[in-house]
């Protein structure tokens, strides 16, 4: 088990790796550079004056050593300065994280609390009536794009309500109610969509443990369907769905881009968008290495999970 | 439960229905589907029978040039000159949805083809060969794995530039990680049948192996996997449109439709963002629709 850890823990770290040196060669590749960007106010730029740009930028020099003092930067806690605003990437991130990981943790609240029991009972009442109305339901909550439903929601609710939510972003901490007014409705939308496919795979986490021979044997022994779902089946079935929340959150996470910005939420993916917008080099890999990271840390907790609430499976080698 | 015969099925058990009708898979495949599905088949399929008939025959059933601007009629309500109202520039909404459909689907059902093509081949060398092969392919998927889903697309089209080709390439890159899985673990239960031993006794190469023995065997997923994906590509085009990285205007697409006007145009003039916006959500409804359907009737063992 140890030795299924550390290995793990090894692939993991080498994938966000990976992922951080894709992305720091990529945006290198970015058509335009920080340097133009930031020329543009100042009008015709020369060959020297870009030279001088660059090199105080310190983007002159080989993308390798730029990596490695980069990287180096990041292990002494160190994300660097933006290019364009010049402000310490590191307390920008220490704002935007939390709004964008507040989002997800929310959305995906809603997914479970709406998802899961439409699961339970889809599964229960098999091609029911209910069953066909549950499934078509999500699954067309999973055909509307959310940034069209969300606009229309916005635009909609102003006319008639004269509603419109809150456009400046305020902590959890600062003020709770206004910061739940805030998220109440991108949380939700984000999760109705994710709802559909935990819905989906809740189902069929409950058809496969209902089918098991012990959940024929406790009917056979004339416990209460009632028990027989709640004791039998649901508990065998969480361990599937606890498992895929965590990849949920992950995939919301990565996707809360087109929420931020039509909530005008300062979270990464704003953040990640606009420095791809003004090639600010290290933000972009900083983004990204937060990213990387969160999403490899989900997977392998995803992983570990499994590996240590079923004791059926046991890793070797 | 009813099938208690399927609930111990191998990699190539076939529903049981299956066996017992003299027909070949895919016909028996099909009429399971219309038998245990009919309202996935006939009104997700009727949907999108419509919408590709209306995106081939375009050009003839459009009432005006989807790029033409009708200065005179600008932000005007639907009318039986304008089936679906005209837009913020005057263009007919509706010569551009059924144009646009066109352009939608394109991107749609050509990311879905090249990532599962990609993902399929992944999928089968990683899993027939093993090994190093396998390890570094792997590796590689865990790193397409890694990048959050639209961070992904949103680099790719920066680098290279918002055109449509640009899109699909983008949408399909993303689209290879969990397939490629799904196809490896196929292949790995598949490559140890006698069948393939036997054809190995009988001196076939490897790459006749895989494409003529190992991939007709697992096709079934592949189709599952394309089925599946259309609904999600058509809709990745749309978000990239919002993020103003999709399919450059003025070529219509069903997402630069709806995201172009902004919510201005929405409370005067709703159509030209509802219009584009119903037929892009009953089209990812019916592509998903089907597609759950199809992996019920395909895959036994996520027959439940």
């Amino acid at each position: 088990m140890g030795q299924y850890i550390l290995r793990r823990l090894g692939i993991s770290f080498i994938t966000a790796l990976g992922v951080v040196f894709i992305i720091f060669a990529a945006v290198r590749f970015l058509p335009g550079s920080t340097v133009d960007v930031l020329l543009q106010s100042g009008g015709f730029a020369d060959v020297k004056t870009r030279d001088e740009l660059s090199k105080a930028l310190g983007i002159d020099k080989p993308m390798v050593v730029q990596f490695a003092t980069w990287l180096g930067g990041i292990l002494r806690g160190d994300f660097g300065d933006s290019l364009i605003t010049k402000r310490p990437i590191g307390s920008d991130l220490a704002s935007a994280v939390p709004v964008t990981l507040q989002l997800g943790i929310m959305s995906v609240t809603f997914a479970v609390l709406i998802g899961v029991p439409l699961g339970v009972i889809t599964a229960v009442k098999q091609n029911s009536f209910i069953d066909y109305v549950c499934r078509s339901v999500s699954v067309f909550f999973l055909s509307v794009p959310g940034f069209l439903l969300a606009t229309v929601i916005i635009t909609y609710a102003s006319k008639f309500w004269n509603w419109s939510p809150p456009l400046d972003y305020v902590t959890l901490f600062e003020d709770p109610v206004a910061n739940l007014k805030q998220f109440w409705l991108p949380s939700l939308l984000l999760g109705l969509a994710s709802s559909a496919g935990l819905m989906r795979f809740t189902r069929t986490a409950m058809l496969e443990a209902i089918r098991q021979d012990y959940v024929r044997t406790a009917r056979a022994k004339g416990l209460k369907e009632s028990v027989t779902i709640f004791r039998h089946v649901m508990r065998n079935a969480a361990l599937p769905v606890l498992t895929i929340v965590g990849i949920y959150l992950a995939y919301v996470i990565g996707g809360s881009i087109i929420f931020e910005q039509i909530f005008s939420l300062p979270g990464m993916g704003r953040y990640f968008f606009n420095a791809v917008a003004k090639r600010d080099y290290p933000s972009i890999q900083a983004v990204g290495l937060i990213y990387a990271f969160f999403v490899v840390f989900i997977n392998f907790a995803t992983d570990l999970s499994y590996a240590v609430f079923d004791p059926r499976i046991r890793y070797g080698r | 439960m009813t099938d208690a015969q399927t609930s111990a099925p191998s990699a190539l058990d076939v529903p049981m229905e299956l066996h017992t009708k003299r027909q070949s898979f895919w016909g028996s495949a099909l009429s399971l589907l219309i038998k245990k599905h009919p309202f996935e088949f006939f009104v997700g399929g009727g949907i999108l029978t419509l919408v590709f008939i209306s995106a081939i025959l375009a050009p003839w059933i459009q009432v005006a040039e989807p790029e033409f601007q009708d200065v005179r009629a600008v932000s005007s309500p639907p009318s039986i000159d304008h089936p679906f109202g005209t837009d913020n520039t005057g263009r007919d909404v509706y010569s551009r949805v059924i144009n646009g459909a066109r352009v939608s689907l394109r991107v749609g059902v050509s990311a879905v083809l090249i990532g599962i093509a990609l993902a399929t081949l992944i999928g089968m060398v990683s899993g027939y060969m093993g090994g190093w092969a396998d390890l570094l392919l792997q590796r590689f998927v865990d790193v397409l794995m890694a990048f959050p889903t639209l961070i992904l697309i949103l680099l790719v089209v920066a680098i290279f530039g918002a055109t449509t080709q640009n899109v699909i390439f983008a949408i399909s890159l993303f689209i290879i990680a969990a397939p490629s899985r799904v196809v490896r673990a196929e292949v790995l239960s598949v490559k140890s049948r006698q069948y393939i031993e036997a054809a190995k006794s009988m001196g076939a190469t490897d790459t006749r192996v895989i494409f003529s023995h190992i991939f007709p065997n697992i096709v079934h997923v592949v189709i599952i996997m394309v089925s599946v994906n259309l609904g999600g590509a058509i809709m990745t085009e749309a978000s990239l449109s919002f993020l103003g990285l999709g399919v450059p205007p003025p070529a219509p697409s069903w997402g630069n439709m709806i995201a172009g006007p902004g919510s201005f145009f929405i409370r005067i003039a709703p159509w030209m963002v509802l219009a584009p916006g119903i037929v892009l959500a009953l089209t990812v409804y019916a592509f998903n629709m089907l597609g759950d359907a199809l992996r019920d009737v395909l895959d036994p063992r996520l027959r439940v």
